[in-house]
């Protein structure tokens, strides 16, 4: 690995569940690359906190739950405050493979990237989503692939490594989508001519606690909202390639 | 309604439609809040599109007078009062946002500063 400095982002709520196993595993796979690990605990009321502080990792507590997407923006904040010039982000619900977290920051670096999607549809992902969803993913990463002509596979994966000029800009006020950042800020990242790209995880179903995702007027809220979100993101004029 | 009615209609609330994710682009309302205005484009849409069922409607309540046009004001009204207010929700969401992502960071660093002492 070269001189650059990680920052291992981790946003969780309410994964008491699973954040004690995730963070085990992300510490050893940390260590290789000397990165540091921030969970931003997103306003849970559950022992997250409290089991995140027993593995001795950097917490910051949000006083109430502002969204997956926000307390990702605060993970950027501080990466941006401390030069940090890459941050992984990886989902405290062990969904997210963390031995694929050193790949996948070792590609970025080698091919010059600015963000690094995780895939799990590019060969290893042995767990797929349910079939709705599954048609959902395809339809925004095939919409995500037109409007930025890069083909994407999996466009709601949390799992991404990003480089400094790219999350520093969107560390500041709206920028950053703040409850599912996740075709709309691919488009946002495309248009202002960020390079991206993708590599192949291996992704896991979530063993314990509730999906953000579950029942059917979440997925269909999200599907509507999402709509409206890449519409917005598509016809929007930021074109800034000076970035 | 005669056909050019029914296009000027369509035309409207395409123009509504579009200002409202004007709004979103322009980040002054947030997409949650832009989902109403968006079910109400289309339900005013099926309404000129099928305008036999409205105009039927409507004929029931013509027997009040002036009570119709009086309705379509305060129609409109409200919802250009609604926007507005959506609009100031969406402003103060993102303050809320960014007062909780600083106070965070802020307790954070205090806490830092305390263990380095």
């Amino acid at each position: 690995m070269s001189n650059n400095k990680y920052l291992i982002i981790i946003p969780a709520f309410n994964e008491e569940e699973n954040v004690g196993e995730v963070l085990k595993k992300v510490k050893e796979e940390a260590n290789k690359i000397s990165a540091d690990i921030f969970v931003i605990n997103d306003g849970s009321f559950d022992r997250t906190a409290e089991l995140a502080e027993e593995e001795e990792v950097q917490i910051i507590n949000l006083l109430t739950n502002q969204g997956n997407g926000a307390a990702v923006q605060t993970g950027f904040r501080i990466a941006v405050k401390r030069g940090y010039d890459f941050v992984v982000i990886i989902d405290a619900d062990g969904q997210h493979d963390a031995g694929n977290l050193v790949e996948l920051v070792d590609y970025a670096e080698k091919n010059c990237c600015d963000m690094v999607i995780g895939s799990r549809y590019l060969g290893k992902g042995l767990w797929k989503y349910p079939c709705l969803r599954e048609i959902g993913v395809k339809f925004f990463s095939w919409l995500v692939s037109k409007v930025i002509k890069t083909k994407i596979t999996d466009c709601t994966s949390g799992f991404r490594v990003i480089r400094h000029k790219v999350f520093s800009y969107f560390a500041k006020g709206a920028n950053y989508p703040q409850q599912y950042p996740d075709a709309d800020f691919i488009i946002a990242v495309g248009k202002l001519g960020f390079s991206i790209k993708e590599y192949q995880v291996l992704m896991h179903k979530r063993k314990q606690g509730l999906s953000m995702h579950r029942g059917i007027i979440r997925p269909l809220t999200y599907t509507l909202k999402m709509l409206v979100s890449v519409l917005c993101a598509v016809t929007s004029k930021r074109n800034d390639s000076r970035m | 309604m005669v056909i050019w009615e029914n296009f000027l209609a369509i035309f409207l609330v395409i123009l509504f439609l579009m200002y409202v994710l004007n709004l979103v682009g322009k980040k002054s309302l947030r997409v949650e809040f832009s989902i109403c205005w968006v079910i109400v484009s289309i339900i005013i849409l099926l309404g000129v599109i099928f305008n036999d069922l409205l105009l039927f409607v409507l004929e029931l309540a013509r027997q009040s007078g002036f009570f119709i046009w009086t309705m379509v004001v305060l129609i409109i009204s409200m919802v250009f009062i609604i926007i507005d207010l959506s609009m100031s929700i969406s402003k103060m969401k993102t303050a809320i946002k960014e007062l909780t992502q600083e106070m965070a960071i802020m307790k954070f660093e205090e806490d830092e500063n305390k263990t380095v002492k």
